[in-house]
């Protein structure tokens, strides 16, 4: 098992982990799912496959909330009101459940887990890489979810900083910068603050040459963005779509698209080692 | 007749520590709960204001309290390496050299530490603490008054006995 793989599965109670152990093709495996009431399963290959014959309880997602958060809700209950839960590891660790006040309160009410597998995968996409890198240009990545944006991201930042580019990152949910992932000599890292007001600080205080974010989702993320255009600071981020027509259609977007300062859309199709990724000029 | 007379003294003598010892015995109880309630407003504090994460929290508090109350956050902070908190705090609280009536305040802990947000658990810590005040007021009472009187009941029975036996 890879280390990424080795760090989501420490978090399963034993007999889990065990089990996952003996699934095929489990160094593909992207996220391992615990539902109440449901068999654990293994997303490989874009496919959930069950792994156990016994339907998760109480006792196999409390084991597997506590291991996330060493026994303590309260430490991480800034991230677990976003629904996720990031380890030192860089394992991302979604939450779903019985929301009391907008939020989850306890273990008790978490009634689902997504845990999504770090990697890094050095050579991810490493002639899109190579050619944003080389011309310079600020990227966009698209996906649908699960696509491996993020591990991309993550490649494409490497290589821009060992290339001597300066790359902030604004790591919101910790995903990127995780125990073990390299993101090169010249990156500097902000973790786990909103990623429109990471970007702004470190434009600030930093002086980048890149910025780069992770699933811009809101307005406010897209007016980062174009701050940092605004200040002739090149930007690497990633949005869910499938295609340039998808993000077109969504308003959130459509301010990026039209002011022209990404030069380069990643899509990214395929799912595992048949990835494919395709640059188009914007 | 001088060994009555020692005898005498060893018997009056041992009346005497019996009754020391008791009162002792009250002190130590006193200290005991007040270490408790000590150890409960840290952690309070703790979580409120820092949101230690409860190991290291488990530690903090062994570092910093005394004795048989240092020992219980030890062994708790050495469970929970292998157990769920619930079962971590119930082996150390019931493993832990304190009065009978402060386990059945403290046991319950095990159900919200770690559990929950700060907020409750404060809450819970701060209901446990109030509760471990009684019982330390109620020692303090009990000490105030009978600290004097168990090593002069101790000596008098003592004396009567070695007066009874020589």
């Amino acid at each position: 098992m890879h280390s990424g793989l080795l760090s989501a599965a420490a978090l399963l109670p034993p007999e889990l982990a065990d089990a996952l152990g003996r699934l095929g093709g489990l160094e593909r495996c992207e996220e391992i799912r615990l539902r109440c009431g449901r068999r654990p399963s293994a997303r490989i290959d874009g496919q959930e496959r069950p792994f156990h014959a016994e339907r998760t309880g109480r006792r196999w997602l409390d084991y597997t909330l506590n291991a996330a958060t060493r026994s303590s809700f309260h430490t991480y209950a800034g991230q677990l009101r976003e629904g996720f839960v990031c380890t030192a590891e860089g394992v991302r660790v979604g939450v779903c459940g019985s929301a009391a006040d907008g939020a989850i309160c306890a273990v008790r009410d978490v009634t689902g887990i997504a845990i999504r597998v770090p990697r890094q995968v050095r050579e991810a996409g490493a002639a899109a890489a190579e050619r944003i890198v080389a011309e310079g240009v600020s990227a966009l990545i698209i996906s649908p979810p699960g696509g491996g944006k993020t591990t991309f991201l993550r490649e494409l930042i490497r290589r821009a900083s060992d290339a001597g580019r300066r790359v902030a990152a604004a790591d919101e949910r910790g995903e990127l910068a995780g125990e073990g992932f390299d993101l090169g000599r010249c990156t500097d890292v902000m973790s786990f603050m909103p990623k429109a007001r990471a970007a702004v600080l470190m434009l600030r205080a930093m002086s980048p040459d890149i910025v780069a974010m992770d699933e811009l989702t809101a307005p406010g993320d897209a007016e980062a963005a174009l701050g940092c255009f605004g200040c002739g600071v090149g930007v690497y981020a990633t949005a869910h779509a499938g295609s340039l027509e998808e993000l077109r259609r969504r308003s959130v977007y459509r301010p990026l698209l039209e002011c022209g300062a990404f030069g380069a859309l990643v899509v990214i199709s395929g799912v595992g080692t048949a990835r494919h990724y395709e640059v188009q000029r914007l | 007749m001088t060994g009555h007379v020692l005898g005498a003294a060893l018997v009056t003598a041992s009346g005497a520590f019996a009754g020391v010892r008791a009162a002792a015995s009250l002190r130590r109880d006193t200290e005991r709960l007040r270490r408790l309630e000590s150890a409960l407003g840290l952690a309070a504090c703790e979580l409120s204001v820092r949101s230690t994460p409860l190991p290291e929290l488990f530690e903090l508090l062994a570092a910093a309290s005394e004795a048989e109350t240092s020992e219980m956050f030890a062994r708790a902070a050495l469970m929970l390496e292998t157990l769920p908190v619930s079962k971590a705090w119930d082996a150390a609280v019931r493993a832990a050299e304190i009065p009978a009536e402060a386990k059945r305040i403290l046991l319950p802990l095990g159900q919200v530490l770690g559990s929950c947000g700060a907020e409750k658990q404060g809450a819970e810590l701060e209901l446990a603490r109030r509760s471990l005040r009684v019982l330390l007021d109620e020692a303090r009472s009990k000490q105030a008054r009978q600290s004097k009187v168990y090593p002069a009941l101790g000596l008098c029975f003592g004396a009567i006995t070695a007066v009874m036996l020589f």
